[in-house]
């Protein structure tokens, strides 16, 4: 026992003992299964001294120590294979060694790729439309940097977010890649150049379910995107179906900028692409495609046929978000005057990545009739 | 219960490999080989028929505008802007109707250019004349595509459509763009019709067989020769028999009469008026019975003086859908015949020669006329310029043009 320090015995009924533990059980066992904050043991993804025996441990990875005592950066923890087991508890959002499956649109029966999509296809040499620096968003630590955009397209200055940043401080300088978090990347706040500084406290804060107060922190984001609104599915969106899947967050205003839509979160650095009688224009005839514009607005019936005509099932592979997010379950089959049919930026593409040509949701570049564009424009198939 | 199994897994393939290919890659625009195809080093990754060819969902890629650079985005997602609203003559350049930026003789942003031959071409067997849409409508008279966006818009005239909100581009007003089939490249295949009745603007005309020019009666419709053959008719110079032949053509009269007709006011910028009203179910090269004198042959070939009275003509049988270097659209060729008949000419028996017995044949043309002095009361004068006996005659047009009539004879 080191000299000079003074410990104190607490002696502790042992009735107390075993009811504390009883209790921590129970609460194990019938907590539901949320995929939100993490859990289990601290040493799952922190190391107090980045050495064990004098030396790393081999599911540790190289270049350390991380930031927060962690064991790997971002990548280290989010790549590997998503499976949907009991056992599976960390969204993977690329993958170093075995090809996701992805299929048309990511949401086929035996898709392991998650509601963003994944990383993994920017890592590959691209081939015709599919895979390379197009593939998707070209994070700092999981790729090179873009060699066409050095900037992100539609850079116009940048727009703030709820907690009042701007991604970059509203300058991008030329080359300079995305990231995770912070000021260059989506989750977290713009404000913190350090990446786990940007999301803190949102591992152990996440409570999951519909987010729908998000305030300015990254623990009450929508999937730790700050000011952003939306429910997040416990599975990550692992295999979805009409019944089961995010829920994003749209308003009917596409020419008004707003700060808790999914679409506001791209709009970020992307803005020329958003907002305003200039940029898209405010209503037919558009100038560019419209986001945060509930279809049921349209005079053209063949929006109408969303989901199938006359069945409107919610389209997984083709989601659009609504007003109203609610703990109580998400929307499985739209309407048309309701603010359930919100055409947002998501609809069509991937934020992480996927096999496709500008992350594209599916196919868009090698289809004649642009693929599941028909989903929405259903007489242009 | 094993062999109705897998009977049903083999029936439940089948009819999934019978896709069925939707109406746009039906279309012209659509089609995987020549559809649209935009000559962009920037659009190299998208398939032939690809939206992105027309459509820019950004109004970038990579990071910078494709071609044409008009620096902004445009209406309806477009490449460029729809239409010059200021265009209101026929000086038409590529940058004032975003179809011509690629339906165009040179510059075309097709890739390999598209040509595009008008219908004297294209279903008559004709010389061709132009080798693109552009062009057809820079020629002495066109449809003013200006007076066609205003009038299909509703901002003039006094019909209303459904399927043409503001800043529509002229084109849609006959054309779906998504649905336009490429007629020209099989013209003895009515289902590769190009058009829609501009009040039923999303569906195609004519490729249903209620849409083709024999619905006006049973032997109404006569095509004419094609080429230059005395025996083979249009659309394609493939059949000498009418019946054979007639089930070809797409029921124009009825596409045209959606907005030339009886009743409704369309303005007419190159002329300062309304385009005079006329019905074509009682004219007599439209639903109306012309009579036949039995005095003498007036009918050339492939028509014959025993059908008068039934024959309804198709509009395309003397006018050209785009433009012409003859006046009032007309064909630069109608029933092997060349026409020529230039803006201000008023030379129209070029033209009604073509089908009818010619002025020059003095004899039954005078007794035809001659009679219509005698029964109607003519003068001398109203036919021939200074009233002498052996002066010239007035123009054919005098008498006969869409919606005139006599007291006793319908004149057209």
């Amino acid at each position: 026992m080191p000299h000079g320090i003074k410990y104190i015995y607490l002696r502790i009924p042992g009735w107390v003992c075993f009811t504390s533990v009883f209790v921590c059980v129970m609460l194990l066992v019938t907590a539901p299964q949320v995929h939100a904050r993490v859990e289990g043991p601290c040493s799952n993804c922190h190391t107090m001294h980045y050495s064990q025996n004098n030396s790393i441990l081999e599911d540790w990875d190289e270049g350390g120590p991380h930031q927060a005592l962690l064991r790997s950066d971002c990548i280290g923890c989010h790549s590997g294979n998503n499976t949907g087991t009991a056992e599976w508890d960390t969204p993977f959002v690329t993958s170093l060694s075995e090809t996701p499956t992805y299929n048309t649109s990511g949401t086929e029966n035996n898709t392991t790729t998650l509601a963003g999509g994944s990383f993994y296809w920017v890592n590959q040499a691209a081939n015709d439309a599919i895979g390379g620096d197009a593939a998707g968003h070209n994070v700092a630590g999981i790729c090179n940097g873009d060699g066409t955009l050095l900037v992100p397209p539609g850079f116009d200055g940048g727009r703030a977010a709820a907690d009042g940043t701007i991604p970059g401080n509203g300058v991008w300088p030329s080359g300079q890649q995305a990231t995770c978090a912070g000021i260059y990347g989506c989750h977290g706040t713009h404000a913190e150049a350090v990446q786990t500084l940007a999301i803190h406290g949102a591992h152990h804060g996440d409570l999951g379910g519909a987010r729908t107060n998000p305030g300015d922190s990254s623990a009450a984001g929508y999937r730790f995107l700050v000011g952003i609104e939306g429910y997040e599915d416990p599975d990550w969106e692992f295999q979805p179906t009409a019944g089961a899947h995010n829920q994003y967050k749209g308003v009917d205003t596409p020419a008004t900028i707003h700060t808790s839509t999914i679409s506001s979160l791209c709009a970020r650095c992307h803005g020329a692409y958003h907002d305003d009688s200039a940029n898209v224009g405010t209503g037919f005839p558009w100038l560019r495609h419209p986001t945060d514009y509930d279809m049921g607005n349209a005079d053209a019936d063949e929006y109408r046929n969303y989901g199938g005509s006359g069945v409107n099932d919610y389209v997984p592979a083709v989601p659009v978000a609504s007003d109203d997010i609610a703990d109580t379950g998400v929307v499985s089959k739209v309407a048309f005057n309701n603010n359930t049919a919100i055409v947002t930026c998501v609809s069509c593409h991937r934020a992480h990545g996927s096999p496709y040509y500008k992350a594209m949701r599916w196919d868009y570049a090698g289809s004649v009739t642009g693929g599941l564009c028909s989903e929405c424009h259903s007489s242009k198939d | 219960m094993r062999r109705y199994l897998l009977l049903g897994m083999i029936l439940m393939l089948g009819s999934g490999m019978l896709a069925h290919a939707g109406d746009y890659q039906d279309s012209a625009h659509g089609n995987d080989e020549y559809g649209v195809n935009r000559s962009d080093d920037m659009l190299s990754v998208y398939a032939t028929g690809n939206c992105a060819h027309c459509h820019e969902q950004h109004s970038s890629i990579n990071g910078e505008e494709p071609r044409p650079v008009g620096n902004a985005p445009s209406g309806f997602l477009l490449l460029a802007d729809g239409f010059n609203t200021s265009k209101t003559g026929s000086t038409y350049t590529q940058s004032d109707n975003v179809c011509f930026q690629c339906h165009a003789s040179t510059a075309s942003l097709q890739v390999n250019g598209i040509t595009n031959y008008n219908y004297s071409k294209n279903f008559g067997g004709a010389p061709i004349t132009v080798t693109s849409i552009m062009d057809a409508f820079k020629q002495g008279s066109y449809h003013n595509l200006y007076d066609i966006q205003r009038y299909i818009t509703g901002v003039s005239g006094t019909k209303s459509f459904d399927d043409f909100p503001a800043d529509t581009n002229p084109c849609s007003g006959c054309h779906n763009v998504h649905l336009a089939r490429a007629n020209w490249r099989t013209p003895g295949d009515p289902i590769s019709t190009a058009i829609s009745l501009p009040s039923d603007h999303n569906n195609l005309w004519g490729d249903d067989t209620t849409e083709r020019m024999d619905a006006w009666g049973t032997s109404a419709y006569q095509p004419p020769l094609y080429g230059s053959s005395s025996t083979m008719l249009e659309p394609d110079g493939a059949s000498s028999d009418r019946a054979t032949q007639a089930v070809k053509t797409p029921d124009y009269s009825t596409f045209c009469i959606d907005c030339h007709n009886a009743n409704d006011d369309v303005y007419s910028t190159d002329k300062g008026r309304n385009l005079k009203k006329f019905n074509w179910g009682e004219e007599m090269h439209g639903g109306g019975s012309a009579v036949d004198w039995g005095n003498a042959t007036e009918m050339k070939s492939p028509y014959v003086d025993t059908s008068l009275g039934s024959y309804v003509l198709s509009c395309m049988d003397c006018h050209e859908p785009h433009g012409s270097t003859n006046r009032t659209l007309i064909r630069r060729s109608v029933n092997t015949n060349t026409v020529n008949l230039p803006p201000g000419s008023s030379d129209w028996d070029q033209l009604c020669s073509s089908c009818h017995i010619a002025v020059s044949d003095g004899n039954t043309m005078k007794r035809f006329h001659h009679k219509v002095r005698d029964d109607a009361g003519y003068a001398c004068e109203h036919c021939h310029i200074n009233g002498t006996k052996s002066g010239e005659m007035v123009s054919c047009i005098k008498c006969h043009y869409h919606s005139s009539a006599d007291s006793f004879f319908r004149m057209f």
